[in-house]
């Protein structure tokens, strides 16, 4: 994304109008589509080399201790494996961009917005594992 | 197996993209009660295809600009601390009452819905202290649709409540906050599914990374499940865009009212096949 701050008046500064959140709407599709893009094109050379392996897919995932030597190996769970924790971590990747495009911008209302995001959405998990659910 | 669910997830995701849930609703129960899968292992799966599935279709609505961000942002805060609170007090909650209540709130939703005139028509002017004012192109009436979302505050809160709901019930987000936005706040329909889709893949990051972390992933349903939905979000989304606000609605008060439906069951100890 090309560096606006030179163009935007100090009054825009404080708070973005829907021309620069429109720019993010653009630069979130194109991260998404790069994103998922690349996840598809592992899972799918997963599943091809999995299938061509032994006809079936999997019980198992790899773990993420064993995940970079299985990748090392070319194992298609690991590929697999990969590409599943690669697509699940993509919306996490669009708060980030999200997050250091409006910092950039100086749009401190979104910026602060997007960090109250990710600290919350990275709590529900530890509030899942200690809840029981 | 791995057929029935590509096509049953292919299915979810186009359903799901066009209303703005994340499929996981349709899913769970055609994978567990149909098809043979645990429930816990179809939940996983499921969790993982509602992410791609949203970042597909979302990828649609964000070209397209139909997603509010900003509201987005303000809901994902208020529905996620809702959600926390939720998930800690699980163990201790009366499971039964709420269930009712929550079906008793979603029967109330279909009601507010189904009164057109309360849902249909975005307010375009008025105060708008958060900046969430926003405009798209609608194919489906050749122009561009602004509006300003109403009540933003009740919203949130709402938005916090229904956060807590389905953090108790494990009930995914889409379902209460499509409707939300669009009786409550009078966001209109297609930007409240566009901006709901985009929300569901944030929220439910944690849980996958949980399920994989359990060991709940299993690629034999998980690869599967994420190529359908993948595939069925691209074919809603693009439809999602061009069919009829009211159509959008009428489909997803048919969805309200078959999960408050299983909810109710469930509370009166009727058992559901494949609910959770």
């Amino acid at each position: 994304m090309p560096r606006t701050e030179s163009t935007v008046t100090p009054a825009e500064q404080i708070d973005c109008g829907e021309a620069h959140l429109g720019q993010l709407s653009q630069l979130l599709a194109r991260l998404y589509r790069l994103w998922l893009g690349l996840a598809l094109a592992l899972l799918t050379l997963g599943l091809v080399l999995d299938l061509f392996e032994d006809s079936k897919l999997e019980q198992a995932t790899v773990p993420l201790t064993d995940l970079p030597t299985a990748l090392m190996d070319g194992q298609p769970v690991a590929l697999e494996t990969a590409a599943l924790l690669f697509a699940a971590l993509g919306p996490v990747v669009g708060l980030l961009v999200m997050f250091s495009a409006c910092a950039r911008h100086g749009d401190r209302r979104t910026t602060a917005l997007v960090g109250v995001v990710l600290l919350v959405v990275a709590a529900l998990p530890i509030a899942r594992l200690v809840g029981g659910r | 197996m791995e057929i029935g669910i590509l096509v049953f997830a292919a299915f979810a995701g186009a359903l799901g993209a066009m209303v703005g849930l994340g499929g996981g609703v349709f899913m769970v129960p055609i994978f567990s009660a149909f098809l043979g899968v645990p429930i816990k292992t179809a939940i996983a799966a499921s969790g993982l295809a509602v992410i791609v599935g949203s970042m597909g279709s979302a990828t649609v609505y964000l070209q397209h600009r139909m997603v509010n961000l900003r509201l987005a942002l303000v809901l994902l805060i208020a529905t996620t601390l809702g959600a926390i609170g939720g998930a800690l007090l699980v163990a201790t909650a009366p499971a039964t009452i709420l269930r009712a209540a929550f079906a008793l709130a979603l029967y109330a939703m279909i009601v507010l819905m189904s009164l057109r005139r309360a849902s249909a028509q975005p307010v375009t002017t008025g105060p708008d202290r958060l900046g969430l004012r926003s405009s798209f192109y609608d194919p489906a009436v050749g122009g561009t649709v602004q509006y300003v979302p109403q009540l933003v505050g009740i919203g949130a809160l709402s938005s916090t409540v229904a956060g807590f709901m389905s953090g108790l019930l494990g009930i995914g987000g889409g379902v209460v906050q499509v409707p939300l936005m669009n009786v409550l706040m009078r966001v209109p329909v297609k930007a409240a599914a566009a901006t709901s889709t985009y929300m569901i893949g944030v929220t439910v990051v944690g849980s996958a990374l949980l399920y994989y972390a359990n060991d709940l992933l299993v690629p034999r349903v998980a690869v599967p499940a994420v190529l359908g939905v993948f595939l069925g979000a691209q074919v809603g989304s693009h439809l999602g865009r061009h069919v009829h606000g009211s159509w959008l609605r009428r489909i997803l008060m048919l969805i309200l009212f078959y999960l408050a439906t299983t909810l109710l069951l469930q509370a009166l100890g009727i058992p559901v096949p494949g609910a959770r």
